[in-house]
Formats: structure tokens, C-alpha cells, sequence
């Protein structure tokens, strides 16, 4: 029987093994996108579909810029630049190409409708009645060294409104000038020119961005064998998500590393065999495979940050392996066969409360959680499995000799929480514990936002603010979204929106704001510039005007019932901006106004929200909010953790034992927050996190003290230790993570579990001791 | 990406080759750069410049230094019954900028950078281009202060550069280069006249619109530009 489950349980391993390799040589099994993991934000489908096209979109920009002391080889090494991205097949479309064509067909868009569009300004002037200024500012045009009307635009636009309407347009980039077919920008003693393109691909593929990487890598080396003093600045999402993907990648297989060799050493010091290392790491070996595997066919993608959380799986399946190696300090225990069943039941107890633990993160609506949950459960089971049928195939060693130093020190452990005569000593650390409890709830803070989370590359970062310097484009990151019933009542409700934005702006609140009403304005506003024209710039200035430059012509003022809408611009080259302000969702007319470099989000929601059919949209501050709701949710988790447990335990232990096995791993979780707080750490959802986790594998050590018999205790807690030790070696790592995220886990994780660890002998009943006996 | 002012060249070209439609024309008309100045450069340059240059008194403005003097202009423009006649005084700072005051018929003044046009009308802002929003707006002052001083050394890439006479009495004549008919310049020729400073320039817009500017009373001084000037003239950096 026991053969069977053992050739069982090798070829479910060969199956997960074949599964595997086939997966990765098909490529496309790590998932890098932040947003995968997160579980849809409710807005509202029509909210959250107007978001989610508008993160594409600015998602796949890139940006560069082409810096030399001369200009002529900043715009030569740009142009090469370009022409290489263009050939790669890497993006879909130069943005940066200046297209005169398309110019010209936007001017020509405009002209038709010319007589009811007016610049802000000018419109203000003619309001307040002040037609003068207007026909003042079209002579010294025409008088001045510029020179740019003539005949044939006099007689179209003789106050020349147009040109100042079409210079009136929301400019994206003001600082950048044109330059031999190129944007180009000075600063100082550095001439920059522009590129920027539209990827073609997901900026979160790892595949398209290694890909990606390569061509800028070719590009920038050919641009600087021909001018090695190049400056070459660049942004985009995909550099951003690229930088963190390899981070995290390599901080997987740094401390994935680190932890199997620390572990492995671990047991050859302990245990001065190599059988046991061979075990041991046939156990986690075989649990993250089955992992690994196990996640891929579920999920069909592994995320990057469940591989991160993966890794440290090596910390906690190997303590299944621990309890059984201890076996070999029990001379009793003679062959493998009996040290497994001794072990058996303390780590099947372990195992099931354990899996109860990540059963309750697989109750969060979180996919990023969920794949964790999986990939542990799955591990985990794994490695118990192997343990339990290959260990006593496999095992070789007979018993050991050595290891008195280790035993007594574990036995002192022992002794630290039944001695009487050490109660002195017990309540010193329960003292010192309460008051450290209390000091650190002092430190303690939340900090949700998500911005703190992540910790982005500070050279991108420095690259992004020199690019955005540089060029004088500010950055939208809020928006409103308006909802209407069809577009002219769309355009109607952003001009009644415009003026509290104009309030915001001169208030400081507010840098600028960009709408379609701007583009084209609604037709009532276009009927009223029509009239206040004729009114106050026509009828009383216009005869005298014509007289003084002497132009006797017929004025031609264009159509007089035709109004521009806002499909009748061409959405392309300038007025690309159109794509993202005017959608449609569900057949339904939406606007988009974009607002750069807004202060205060919390008065804009209030403001929005007053009036109907404005919703504000901040995402960064919707996620914020999200992990505050995930953060609560998982201290809920926590309770629900202890509620499932508690039966397992009181099923095996009794009512009274069943709670005491609850308490030291509870005391960790209690002492874990305030203590990290102490280090510096703010509270964040990934604390919770792993909160839940202090938990579980609290209780595994718990677990295995009360399954000790008397004579079996130093060994076991000597097992706790090592297991403590190398779940610190591996959580502990994360504490050196450069994610923000990674980190507060990974320092929560160290000081919990070693609080656990310490307090696990404690959770004995006092009376069971001698009374009961062996119970294994 | 590119600013939303979509305004377009009037080439002159344009004029006579395009279909004789409504909408052709109204392109052209709504053309707004400053015509006589401005090229559409996307073809390469092909230099065809005399070989002894003409020795320019203005040309050698120093580091510091800046040209004044007064200027008349007369536009005619085709259709109009009478000229344009402005009369005034200009300033170049070379790289820097040219301010350009008229006083008469009315007082307004102008400030051209590579950064862009800014003119004010009685102290209030009466137009501002920045040079992003048009192709080509930051050749209008190379072009500017090339007229003004005589320093036609930038223009070399844009123009087919012709110099003849003596160094006392010189004419320069400067051709657009273009490849693309429909790509033509505003300016069909420019043609400088003068000694030690320029006299005259003569800027044929095609079509039948010429500006003449008469020069008088140029001098170099070390660049003391009033503060106000010197923020007129940085407006546009931004």
C-alpha cells in the first residue's frame, strides 16, 4: 500500500514536471501587469470602461528625448531614433511626427464654422462690449513686421477671430518648438529633440518588453556611435513596468536562493548528514513544482508577486521536514517508518490549519491574493505529501549520535515556560513585550496610499520630471467623466463646468483643465458668438476698419446655418487629444475633461459629485481607498482564520487546550504590529497580509508542542526552531525588498514569527503534563 | 502631442496650382504664418552661396552688444486700395530676440524670438504664437534678423543665397529652397540692399503683396535693454 501511494505520488510529480516544462518552453507564463491583481474598482461599467480606455491609452505612450550642445545632431540622432522605432514593428504610430498635412486639414475643419467660434478671451471682450480692442489688435497684426494677412483672409476673417480662436486651443506641449521637421526644445546649453510613439504591444508583456528593450537598446547604441555626447531622456509606462518586473524577478531568485542554501546548510550543521538535505530539498523541490504547475493551470498566467510570495514558501514546507528530521534524536524511533508515524498526526494538525489559513485569502475577490492562496495550498500539500511517502522510502539515516548541545538548548526552552522558579523571568518578557505593545502603538500609522506601495525606480523617475521640465507638459492623472444624453447637452453641460474650473485655476487649485467644449463648442454658444460678433464687432467697427487699411472688398462671413459639431474635426495629429476626451461606451455619448495638477482631489469629488451626470475619477487615489477596504477586510480574514480553526483544534485538543494552542500564535499577531511600527514600518494592507500568515504558521508551531510527549518535547521544540528559523530566513528576506509592499510584509512576517516561535512551549495545559502521557 | 493651433501656410504656389474650389482657396486664405517669412523647410538644403562674403558692418554684432534703428515699412497688399505704411523703431539682440516698436499710424509693439511672436496693443497682450504651434514660426526671426542686420549666415540651409556689388554698395538675394511645389515658401524673394548697415529690404510674398522696409539710423551698442524689454522678450520662454 504504502509502495503504491509512494509510485502514486512520483508520477503525480512527473506529470506536474512534464506539465511545467511544457508551459515554459510555450513562453508567456509570467504575468508582470500590476492591474491583474487587482480586482475591479465598482465605479460602474460606464465609469470604469472610460478609465480603463484611457489608462491603455496613456499606458502605451513613450517618450524620448534626444539631448546634444548641437542642435543639428540632437535632430539628426532623433530622426534615427525614430526611423529605427519605426522599422521595428515595436509601435503603431510616431506621434512625434510633425504633419503639416494635418495641420492644413484641421485648419481647413475650422473654416466653415469660423463665424460663431471666438477665443475665451476674445469672447469675454465682446461681452463686456469692448469690440475696439479687437479690431486695434487685427491692425497692429496687419501693420506689424509679421505681416500674415492678405487679401483673400481679410476678405474671409477681416478681424482675423479665427487665427486667435485656433491659437486659443488647449496646447499640450507649449515649451517645444519646430525645428527641421522635429520638436525640439533648448535648455541652457542642451538642445533636446522629441520622439515619442505609440506602442504596439502590451507595455506589461514581459515578452514585448524585452523585445521592446532590445530595439531602444540598438537604437541608442547606432545614435551614439555617431555622436558619443548624447543625452537621451526617456519615459513611458513600459520602462516603469519593465524596471519593476526585473526587480522583482531577480529578487525572487536572490532570496529564492538564498533561502534553499540557507536551509540546506542549516540542516547539515544540525544534522551532519546529507540524506536529510537531499529530503528536504526533494520536499520543497517537489512543493513548488506542484506550485508552480498547479497555478499555471488554473490561473493560466503566474503573477510576478505571487512568485515573490512563492519563494518563501521554501521557509515554511520545509517544516514538515523539520519535524520528522528530529525524529533522528529520538533513539526509540529506528526506522523511518516509525519516526513518520510519530510525526504524522503534529504535522497533519499542522498541515490542516495551515491550509485553513490560506483557504481564508482565497475568500478575498482579489485575484493577486488568490493565486498566493493557491500556489500555498498547493505547495504546501505537496510537500507534505512527499514527506509522508517518500520520506520513509528514502531515508537511509539511522540514528544519531550527536546533537546533546542542540537538545539541551531546546529543552531550555522548554524550561523557560514550566520552570517555576523561572515565573520571574517569564513575566520580565511578558513585560517587556506589553510595554514594547504599548510604545509601538504610539508609532502606529496607516498608510494606505497606493503611491507609497510601490517604489519606482528613482532614476525614471528623475527622467520623467526632466522630461515633463523640459517639454511643459503637465501630467492628467484625475478626471471628470460627464454623462449626457447626447453630445450637444454634453457640450452644454462642460461650458456650465467651465467657469468653477476657471475659478480653480486662478485660485491655484487647479493648473489647467482640457475638454471638448474647448475643440468645439456647443452650438447654443456658437449661435451666441455669432450674434455678439454681429452686435459688438460687426455692426459698430467693422466700415471703419475697412476704410483705414483700404480694403474695399466684399466680406464673405461663411455659411450662416451651419454649425460645427464635434465629428466634424478630424481626430488626428493636434486634436489626437479628441480620441480620448469623447468616447463612447455602451453606445452612449461620454466626456472626458482632463484636469493637470489638481491640489485638492477632496473639494473636486465634493464639487463633481453635486452636480448630476459628473463623476471625478482619481485612480490613484480609487486604489488607495481599495487597499484601505483590503486592508480592514483582511483583519476581518484574521477573525475568520481563528473562528475555522478553532473547531480542528478543539476536535483533537479538547475546548480548553483547543484555545490555549490559539494564544501564542495570537500574542505574535497582537505584538507583530505595534513592534513593526516601532521599526519604522506604517500598517499597510500587505501587514494584514501577512497577519493571517503569522497566524497560520503560528499555530503550526503551537501544533507540534502540544503533540510532544514528554520525552519527545526538546526534540520537538528544537524542530520549531529550526522551522521558525528558516521561515525568518525566508520572510525575513522580503524585509530587505526594495517594494515598499514587500517590505512591510516581510518585517511583519520576521517579528510575528519569532514571537510565535518563543511563545509556542507555552501553550501547553499545564495539567496535561505527566497526566495524559505519550500521545503520539 | 503637437500643439492644437492648426494653422497652415498660405503657400503661394498654392495660389495658382490649386483646383479652382471654395475650400482650396479658404485653406489658403485662413493661412496665417507670417507670410513673408516663413518657409516650410522638410526637403534637404542644397547650398548654392556666393564664394567671397560681403563684409557687413551689422553682421559682426558681438556677444552683448545690440542693433538699433528706425525702420519704415510699406506693405502692399493685392486688393487693398492703398499701402500699409508703418513707421517705427526696432531693437535685435542677436539669438535673443527683435523688438519691434511701431509708432505709427498707432503705437503697438512686437517682440520675435525663436520662441514665438508676442504683440501688444496699448500694454495689453494682442496676439501670442508660441513657436510650437506653427511649423516653421521659429524661421521667422532667423529670417527677421537676417533682413535687419545682414547676418544671412543661418539662412544658408533655408535660402539659395546670391551676393553681388561692391562691399560699399551691396545687394543680396535670397531664393527659397524647395523641392515640393506644394510646400512653397510665402517668401518668393528677398532682396537686401545697403553699405555698412542694410538700407532696404524688399520681401516679394508672390501674388502680388511686397513689403518694402526702409532702414536709417542704425548703431551698435552694448545691449542695454530696459527691464521691461528684457520681460517682453522672455514672455515666451515660459
Amino acid at each position: 500500500m504504502r509502495r503504491r501511494a509512494l509510485w502514486l505520488w512520483m508520477a503525480v510529480l512527473f506529470v506536474a514536471g512534464c506539465y511545467l516544462a511544457f508551459r515554459l518552453v510555450g513562453g508567456n507564463v509570467v504575468d508582470s501587469n500590476i492591474l491583474s491583481l487587482m480586482p475591479s474598482l465598482d465605479r460602474g461599467d460606464n465609469i470604469q470602461a472610460v478609465q480603463d480606455s484611457i489608462s491603455e491609452k496613456f499606458s502605451r505612450r513613450v517618450i524620448f528625448l534626444v539631448g546634444s550642445p548641437s542642435p543639428e545632431t540632437s535632430i539628426a540622432a532623433a530622426k534615427t531614433l525614430a526611423s529605427v522605432l519605426d522599422h521595428s514593428g515595436t509601435i503603431t504610430a510616431l506621434t512625434s511626427k510633425v504633419d503639416t498635412d494635418a495641420s492644413q486639414q484641421i485648419a481647413a475643419a475650422y473654416f466653415p464654422f469660423r463665424a460663431g467660434l471666438l477665443s475665451p478671451d476674445d469672447r469675454t471682450r465682446l461681452l463686456a462690449g469692448n469690440g475696439q480692442v479687437l479690431t486695434s489688435r487685427a491692425l497692429s497684426i496687419l501693420y506689424g513686421p509679421s505681416g500674415f494677412a492678405n487679401a483673400q483672409l481679410i476678405e474671409r476673417d477681416p478681424l482675423l477671430l479665427l487665427p486667435t480662436f485656433l491659437g486659443s486651443l488647449p496646447v499640450p506641449q507649449s515649451r517645444l518648438q519646430l525645428n527641421d521637421g522635429m520638436l525640439t526644445v533648448r535648455d541652457d546649453l542642451t538642445s533636446y529633440a522629441l520622439v515619442s510613439a505609440d506602442l504596439a504591444g502590451d507595455p506589461f508583456s514581459l515578452a514585448f518588453q524585452t523585445q521592446f528593450e532590445r530595439v531602444v537598446l540598438d537604437a541608442t547604441a547606432s545614435m551614439e556611435t555617431m555622436s558619443p555626447d548624447l543625452t537621451i531622456l526617456q519615459t513611458g509606462a513600459i520602462f516603469y513596468a519593465t524596471d519593476s518586473a526585473r526587480e522583482a524577478m531577480s529578487e525572487t531568485s536572490t532570496f529564492g536562493i538564498l533561502s534553499i542554501v540557507g536551509t540546506l546548510l542549516l540542516i547539515l550543521l544540525v544534522f551532519h548528514r546529507t540524506r536529510p538535505i537531499l529530503l528536504g530539498l526533494a520536499a520543497i523541490v517537489a512543493g513548488i513544482l506542484c506550485a508552480v504547475a498547479g497555478t499555471l493551470l488554473i490561473f493560466d498566467q503566474i503573477h510576478v508577486v505571487a512568485l515573490l510570495f512563492g519563494s518563501s514558501l521554501i521557509g515554511i514546507s520545509i517544516d514538515y521536514s523539520f519535524e520528522y528530521f528530529c525524529g533522528y534524536f529520538e533513539p526509540q524511533l529506528r526506522t523511518p517508518q516509525q519516526r513518520l508515524s510519530r510525526v504524522l498526526p503534529a504535522i497533519g494538525m499542522g498541515l490542516g490549519t495551515t491550509l485553513i489559513g490560506y483557504c481564508t485569502l482565497l475568500l478575498a475577490p482579489f485575484p493577486g491574493l488568490q493565486q498566493v492562496a493557491c500556489f500555498s495550498l498547493i505547495g504546501l500539500s505537496a510537500a507534505f505529501l512527499t514527506v509522508v511517502f517518500c520520506f520513509p522510502a528514502l531515508d537511509t539515516v539511522g540514528n544519531v549520535s550527536h546533537g546533546t548541545k542542540a537538545i539541551r538548548l531546546a529543552r531550555a526552552h522548554w524550561t523557560l515556560w514550566e520552570a517555576p522558579h523561572l515565573r520571574f523571568v517569564r513575566i520580565a518578557i511578558l513585560a517587556a513585550c506589553a510595554i514594547g505593545a504599548t510604545a509601538g502603538f504610539f508609532f502606529l500609522e496607516v498608510d494606505d496610499d497606493v503611491r507609497h506601495l510601490q517604489s519606482l525606480s528613482p532614476d525614471l523617475k528623475q527622467q520623467e520630471s526632466e522630461i515633463a521640465r523640459l517639454t511643459g507638459a503637465g501630467s492628467a492623472t484625475q478626471f471628470l467623466v460627464i454623462e449626457g444624453e447626447n453630445e450637444e447637452a454634453l457640450l452644454q453641460h462642460e461650458e456650465g463646468l467651465a467657469p468653477e474650473l476657471a475659478r480653480a485655476m486662478q485660485d491655484g487649485e487647479l493648473n489647467g483643465y482640457t475638454m471638448v467644449s474647448q475643440f468645439a463648442p456647443s452650438v447654443s454658444r456658437q449661435k451666441e458668438n455669432r450674434a455678439l460678433v454681429a452686435d459688438q464687432l460687426m455692426a459698430p467697427h467693422l466700415a471703419a476698419y475697412l476704410a483705414q487699411i483700404g480694403f474695399d472688398g466684399e466680406i464673405d462671413h461663411g455659411p450662416a446655418n451651419s454649425f460645427l459639431t464635434p465629428s466634424d474635426l478630424p481626430a488626428t495629429g493636434p486634436l489626437s487629444v479628441l480620441h480620448l476626451l469623447a468616447q463612447e461606451v455602451a453606445s452612449q455619448p461620454v466626456h472626458v475633461v482632463m484636469l493637470q495638477g489638481l491640489q485638492n482631489p477632496a473639494s473636486m469629488t465634493q464639487w463633481a459629485e453635486s452636480q448630476s451626470g459628473v463623476h471625478f475619477v482619481s485612480p490613484a487615489d480609487d486604489w488607495s481607498r481599495l487597499f484601505g477596504t483590503y486592508r480592514r477586510y483582511a483583519l476581518i480574514l484574521l477573525g475568520v482564520s481563528v473562528v475555522l480553526m478553532y473547531p480542528l483544534l478543539v476536535w483533537r485538543y479538547g475546548f480548553g487546550q483547543g484555545f490555549r494552542a490559539l494564544v501564542p500564535p495570537l500574542a505574535a499577531v497582537a505584538l507583530a504590529v505595534p513592534l513593526a511600527a516601532l521599526a519604522g514600518v506604517t500598517f499597510t494592507f500587505f501587514n494584514a497580509m501577512a497577519l493571517v500568515l503569522v497566524l497560520s504558521i503560528g499555530v503550526d508551531y503551537s501544533v507540534f508542542c502540544i503533540e510532544a510527549s514528554e520525552t519527545r518535547k526538546p526534540v520537538t521544540s528544537l524542530a520549531v526552531a529550526l522551522a521558525a528559523l528558516t521561515t525568518i530566513m525566508a520572510f525575513g528576506m522580503l524585509a530587505f525588498s526594495h517594494v515598499f509592499a514587500v517590505h512591510a510584509f516581510g518585517m511583519t512576517m520576521l517579528i510575528g514569527i519569532f514571537f510565535a516561535f518563543l511563545f509556542a512551549p507555552a501553550t501547553r495545559n499545564a495539567r496535561r503534563v505527566g497526566s495524559e502521557g505519550d500521545r503520539a | 502631442m503637437l500643439s492644437n493651433l492648426s494653422v497652415i501656410l498660405a503657400p503661394s504656389a498654392f495660389k495658382t496650382s490649386a483646383p479652382r474650389c471654395a475650400s482650396a482657396r479658404l485653406v489658403v486664405a485662413a493661412g496665417l504664418i507670417a507670410g513673408a517669412f516663413l518657409l516650410l523647410v522638410l526637403q534637404p538644403a542644397k547650398a548654392e552661396n556666393a564664394a567671397t562674403p560681403i563684409a557687413i558692418a551689422s553682421q559682426k554684432i558681438a556677444a552683448g552688444q545690440m542693433l538699433n534703428g528706425r525702420f519704415l515699412l510699406n506693405r502692399h497688399l493685392a486688393g487693398f486700395s492703398r499701402e500699409l505704411q508703418s513707421e517705427g523703431t526696432f531693437t535685435l539682440v542677436p539669438d535673443k530676440g527683435l523688438i519691434w516698436r511701431v509708432a505709427t499710424p498707432f503705437a503697438s509693439t512686437a517682440a520675435i524670438t525663436p520662441n514665438g511672436i508676442l504683440q501688444l496693443t496699448g500694454g495689453e497682450e494682442a496676439m501670442r504664437l508660441p513657436a510650437s504651434s506653427q511649423p516653421g514660426l521659429s524661421q521667422l526671426f532667423t529670417v527677421l534678423s537676417a533682413a535687419v542686420s545682414g547676418d544671412v549666415a543661418h539662412l544658408e540651409q533655408l535660402f539659395t543665397v546670391r551676393q553681388s556689388g561692391t562691399a560699399d554698395q551691396w545687394k543680396i538675394v535670397l531664393e527659397p529652397l524647395a523641392a515640393d511645389a506644394g510646400k512653397v515658401a510665402q517668401v518668393k524673394s528677398l532682396t537686401l540692399n545697403g553699405s555698412t548697415h542694410v538700407e532696404t529690404a524688399d520681401i516679394d510674398k508672390g501674388g502680388g503683396d511686397t513689403d518694402r522696409i526702409v532702414f536709417s539710423g542704425q548703431t551698435i551698442t552694448p545691449s542695454t535693454l530696459s527691464a521691461d524689454d528684457v520681460a517682453l522678450l522672455e514672455t515666451l520662454d515660459r
